[in-house]
Formats: structure tokens, C-alpha cells, sequence
């Protein structure tokens, strides 16, 4: 009788954390994060900042390795060609080819606009991770353009060093595809609006091959990332990650 | 007999000495005023950034200065019973200073984190009274990681009292760390640049991440009784520690206590310029009263008054004159500057907030009266007196007394 008892609370418990698909919140929150993030990881991207006087655009290569290690070097335009970003562990680097010098990216740097697109370098940097820093909720199912979502509402830990209030997204259902993220602070404000469009098949994967950036309080404003290529297959030593290799990568 | 002659003599033409009495008071007043308005605005300055910012003395590690590197600590409680054991009667508190960057969801701003002990903190610095009423605490201490900003601070990152603040900064080994604070408190102090610059936590909640040693320390600050104390007990206390960096208030910030030295030469300049200009008043004012009097100091001399005392007469007229004129003039600046003694003497419509901007100059100016400010102009303006007086009266002694009658 008693045995019969405990299965019977195991078997409720294991039902009331999942929902009808057999997901929680915290579940797709992870297979987001796997989808994107992969392991080894070779991309040739086009990054767009629109302004409401002049749009720009850079071409970037990058490499990454795990959330450890990354490596990104301007292509275009000549102006920046050759600048490189490498971040290993806990440090960014940036290589200055006009000056020649190798800059080690202080924390009151990090604040300030990577190449002056809306992303800080901090967002290159963070270490906060969607799984571990956040209470997740799914709250619906909703459409967001021609994708069906689940709508989750995640909310920092309070010890977590995050700074926003609540982040919302919208996980589309079939391809675990962040396709729209809404950052807000503390007093329930938007800040960014993260959309991704386009998703298509790299290797395995299927991924956004278009994403934008759109601050909340600057209009006609906006960082579009336009994927040109990606390579999951080619396997990367950690020793790549080196200053001498981001010297002469173009 | 001399002194009652000179001091009718004045009298016989009113308007005249009126005249000078009145410019001499005019400009004793505007000297006297300005310069205890000047004194009061520099003391104000250099007393809350003493009070907020500086302390009387600080103490650092020798490396610590060039870059704030956060290596550069030294042993808490060896510095404290070192201090305690020395006799020397002041205060002493000690922090954690580091640099880094602090971000809320609208932007980022690079401040100094100084982790503190309340405890020995508020007996140093006033900091936790600048925080106005409806504007929270200083770090309470049942709070979860409270962290105190100033005003300015949270306009830039856009956040209020209860909102949640993220400080980046490199540990001792280099690495990146992160610490989520909530904000307990929000300051404002007159002095634009430290309000920017710094944000206070609790020593305990910023210590464990930083990789330090236990017992590690940026900063030592001393505060003394009062400047004067400071002056005699700095070398004591520079003694105490051969190892470690000692500077007072004078060193951490030259500009502030050479713009004290600067204002006190500035009043000494002021009030001689007025003196120089109101000698060539008096001795043409004297010049007259001698010329105009030829045959009347003739005729003194012919029935027998010695040339010592015509010359004294003169020289007496001259000093009452002045001493008359300058005492109204002092008489009125302290009148007038009794009531903003303890008031303050607002400025804002003139000047506006923007000296705060620099450095912290309050637009409210305490006025300071120097008694013996006042007895030394005092002393000058009598001074001014007798050397002017000196031309006219020789022309009166030079006066043949029969030559004179004849006129």
C-alpha cells in the first residue's frame, strides 16, 4: 500500500513538470542553447548597421569553440580589414592592425558598442547562459510571424549578474529556433528586440541564417547579421585560439 | 590738546571728509566682504572634500597610485593596531577599491567600487548623510547586496532605489567577475566628478570574488580632529608606515589647497589694491585741508606751536579719518554678513550649479569672518594712513610761519 503510494506521488511529479509534448519550460530553454551554440564552429558573416542617416556594412569570419573559445576577424570593409577579436576564457583581445598592438579589453570597456553596432562587448563576452541564470515559464503558444512558438518568460535568478528584468521568447516549435526575444529591464521597459527570419539547413542543423537587433528607444535603428556560411564539421584545435593566429587570419 | 584740535579740525569741512570717510568705508566694506565670501566659498569646498572624499589621510600601497592595480593591497588589521597603538587622536576606516564597469539594462558606466565597513566608515565620512530624504539608506545591513550610486549615476544607467545593478570587474588573477546589486541608496554630494566616479558596497559582499588574500585592503583613511591637528600628526603617521604610501589632504588633491592658499593671497591683493587707490584720495584730500589752511598754520607756528606737534596734528587727522572711514566699513560688512553666517549665502541665481561640475564648488557659500583678518586690515588701513599723510604734512612744515601769515 504504502509502495503503491510513493509511485504514484514519483508518477504525478514526473507528469506535472511536463507539459503535453513531454517539455519543460527549462527543456526547450536547453535544446535552444545546444541548437545554437554547438561545439566547433566556423562562420562567414555579413553584420548591417542601420541608422536613419546611413547604413554600413562588415564582413566577419569567425571560429568558436564551446562558450570558451572565439576568434572573429574583420573582412571588410578595408578601413578595418584585419582587426581581430579572440576571446579565451574569461579575456578579450583585440588586434589593432593600423596601430600594430594587441589590446587587452578592460572591464570599462565593455559597456561600450562593438564596432559600432548595436551589440556591446559585453554581449560578446557574457557569461550569464539562458539555463543557469534564469526561472523559466512557458506561458502559450503563440504565432509569431509564419512560425509556431512557445512563448517563454524567463526571469533572472536573483543573485544572477544580469542585468535585465524579464526576457520573452518565442522558441519556434519544429526547429528549436529562437525566432523572437524581447529584452526588458527592471521597471517592465523594452530594450531590445532580438528577430530572427530565414531558417535553413547547415549540415545537420537548422538555424536562423537572418537575425536583427533592434533597440527599443532609438528608431530606425538596427544590427542585422546576414549568414553566409556555416561549418559545424571541421574539427578546431584549442591552440588556434592563439594572438599569434589572430595577427595573420583575413 | 592735539588730539582734540585734529579731531575738530576734521569737522570744520563736513562734506569734505564725509567724502572720504565714505569712500574709505565703501571700499573697506567690499575688501572685508569679499574676501570672508572667497574664504567661506574655498573652506566649504576644501571642508566637504575632506569630509566626503579625502579625509585628512590617506594610506596606500607605494604601487597602488599609478594604476589602482588591484594587487597593490596591504593587511587591514596590521595597519589598525599600528594606528590604535599610536596615541594619535583620529579615526581611521578602511576599503576595498576597485575598478570596473557597472551596467543596468539601458547602458554602462566605469565607476570605483569601494567596499566598506559601515562601522569605521561613518566615522570618517559623511558620505552616508548625503543621501536626501526619500533617497534610501546607506547600505543597510539586512540588505542582500545593497550597493549605493549617486544621483548622476542613476540618471545614466536609468534605475531607482530597489533596481538591480550588475559590477564587472578583473579579480586578482585576471579574470572576469560578476556581481548582481540591488540599490539601496542614492547620494549627491556637491562634487560633480566623485559623484560620477564612485559607488559604495559592503566590503563582505565584494570581498570573496576577488581572489585577495584575507584581510586585504586598498585604502586606509584617517580623519583628524581638524586641519590643524593634521598638519602636526601627518609626520607622526607617515612615520608609522615606512612601507606604505601616506599622503594628506594636500597632496591627494593640490588644486584644493592651493586654491586656499591662492584665495588668502587674493584678499591680502584685493584689499591692497583698494588701499593704494584710497592713499592718492587721502593725500589729496590732506593736501587740500593743508593748503587751504597756509595762513592758520602760519599763525599757529608764530605764536609758538612747535613743528613736532603741527606734524602730529596733520598725521592725527589723517588717522582718525581713516580709522572713522574703515571702521563704518567693517562695521557694515559684518552686518551684513551676520545673517548668512549661518544660512549661506545662495548663488544660484548668479552662478547657477555648474561649479559642482568641477570639483565641488557648492553654489551655497558659508561666509567665514576672520577676526584677525579684520585687525590686520585694520592695521593696513591705518598703515595706508600715516604714509599718505606724510607728503602734506611736510608741506606744512615747510611753511615759513611769517611767509604764511602775509598771505
Amino acid at each position: 500500500m504504502k509502495q503503491a503510494m510513493y509511485l504514484l506521488i514519483a508518477v504525478i511529479c514526473s507528469f506535472s513538470t511536463m507539459n503535453a509534448q513531454g517539455l519543460t519550460a527549462t527543456g526547450i530553454v536547453k535544446k535552444v542553447d545546444e541548437n545554437s551554440r554547438g561545439n566547433k564552429l566556423y562562420s562567414e558573416i555579413k553584420m548591417t548597421i542601420v541608422r536613419p542617416t546611413w547604413t554600413r556594412e562588415i564582413g566577419i569570419k569567425s571560429w568558436s569553440k564551446g562558450n570558451d573559445y572565439s576568434l572573429a576577424v574583420i573582412t571588410s570593409p578595408a578601413k578595418e580589414k584585419g582587426q581581430a577579436f579572440l576571446k579565451r576564457q574569461k579575456d578579450l583581445w583585440n588586434w589593432v592592425p593600423s596601430i600594430g598592438r594587441m589590446i587587452k579589453m578592460s572591464s570599462s570597456v565593455m559597456g561600450q558598442s562593438w564596432m559600432g553596432s548595436d551589440f556591446t562587448n559585453d554581449d560578446l563576452m557574457r557569461e550569464s547562459s539562458t539555463v543557469n541564470d534564469y526561472t523559466h515559464r512557458l506561458d502559450a503558444s503563440e504565432t509569431v510571424r509564419e512560425f509556431d512558438c512557445y512563448k517563454l518568460t524567463l526571469t533572472p535568478k536573483e543573485d544572477a549578474a544580469v542585468v535585465w528584468g524579464k526576457v520573452v521568447m518565442w522558441v519556434d516549435k519544429k526547429d528549436f529556433v529562437e525566432i523572437k526575444t524581447e529584452f526588458y529591464d527592471e521597471d517592465g521597459i523594452l530594450i531590445n528586440t532580438f528577430n530572427s527570419f530565414d531558417i535553413k539547413s547547415f549540415g545537420k542543423r537548422r538555424l536562423a541564417s537572418r537575425m536583427e537587433v533592434v533597440p527599443a528607444d532609438k528608431p530606425n535603428q538596427k544590427t542585422v547579421m546576414t549568414v553566409i556560411k556555416y561549418d559545424f564539421d571541421t574539427p578546431i584545435a584549442d591552440s588556434f585560439f592563439s594572438q599569434q593566429n589572430m595577427r595573420n587570419r583575413v | 590738546m592735539i588730539i582734540n584740535l585734529a579731531w575738530k579740525n576734521i569737522w570744520r569741512n563736513k562734506t569734505r571728509s564725509f567724502v572720504i570717510i565714505g569712500a574709505i568705508a565703501l571700499g573697506l566694506f567690499s575688501g572685508t566682504y569679499l574676501s570672508a565670501l572667497m574664504t567661506g566659498w574655498v573652506m566649504d569646498t576644501v571642508n566637504a572634500d575632506i569630509k566626503i572624499n579625502l579625509s585628512h589621510v590617506q594610506i596606500h600601497d607605494s604601487t597602488f597610485l599609478q594604476n589602482s592595480d588591484i594587487g597593490a593591497f596591504f593587511n587591514k588589521t596590521a595597519v589598525e593596531q599600528q594606528f590604535a597603538s599610536s596615541n594619535i587622536n583620529g579615526k581611521m576606516t578602511c576599503r576595498l577599491k576597485l575598478n570596473g564597469m557597472l551596467a543596468s539594462a539601458n547602458n554602462a558606466v566605469g565607476v570605483t567600487a569601494k567596499g566598506i565597513f559601515k562601522d569605521t566608515e561613518m566615522t570618517v565620512s559623511d558620505i552616508a548623510t548625503q543621501i536626501p530624504d526619500s533617497f534610501g539608506v546607506f547600505l543597510p545591513d539586512d540588505a542582500r547586496m545593497p550597493v549605493v550610486i549617486s544621483e548622476k549615476t542613476a540618471e545614466k544607467l536609468k534605475v531607482r532605489l530597489k533596481s538591480k545593478i550588475v559590477f564587472t570587474f578583473s579579480d586578482i588573477h585576471g579574470n572576469m567577475q560578476s556581481l548582481a546589486f540591488r540599490v539601496s541608496g542614492i547620494f549627491h554630494t556637491s562634487n560633480g566628478l566623485f559623484d560620477e566616479a564612485n559607488v559604495f558596497v559592503r566590503y563582505n559582499d565584494i570581498f570573496p570574488v576577488t581572489g585577495l588574500p584575507d584581510e586585504a585592503v586598498h585604502e586606509a583613511a584617517v580623519l583628524l580632529p581638524d586641519i590643524e591637528t593634521c598638519a602636526l600628526d601627518f609626520p607622526k603617521i607617515k612615520d608609522l608606515y615606512p612601507q606604505l604610501k601616506v599622503q594628506d589632504w594636500k597632496e591627494l588633491n593640490p588644486m584644493l589647497s592651493m586654491s586656499l592658499q591662492w584665495t588668502n593671497l587674493m584678499s591680502v591683493i584685493i584689499i591692497s589694491i583698494f588701499l593704494f587707490a584710497l592713499t592718492f584720495g587721502i593725500i589729496n584730500t590732506m593736501l587740500m585741508a593743508v593748503l587751504e589752511r597756509t595762513r592758520e598754520l602760519g599763525m599757529l607756528g608764530a605764536i609758538g606751536m612747535s613743528k613736532r606737534k603741527i606734524f602730529s596734528m596733520i598725521m592725527l587727522e589723517t588717522v582718525f579719518l581713516t580709522f572713522v572711514g574703515s571702521i563704518i566699513g567693517i562695521i557694515l560688512a559684518v552686518a551684513l554678513l551676520l545673517p548668512s553666517l549661518q544660512n549661506g549665502l545662495d548663488l544660484t541665481p548668479l552662478i547657477g550649479n555648474d561649479f559642482e561640475d568641477f570639483g565641488g564648488f557648492s553654489s551655497i557659500v558659508y561666509p567665514i569672518l576672520n577676526v584677525e583678518m579684520i585687525l590686520e586690515i585694520i592695521g593696513l588701513v591705518i598703515l595706508a594712513g600715516i604714509l599718505s599723510a606724510i607728503y602734506p604734512a611736510r608741506k606744512a612744515l615747510k611753511l615759513k610761519a611769517l611767509d604764511a601769515i602775509r598771505v
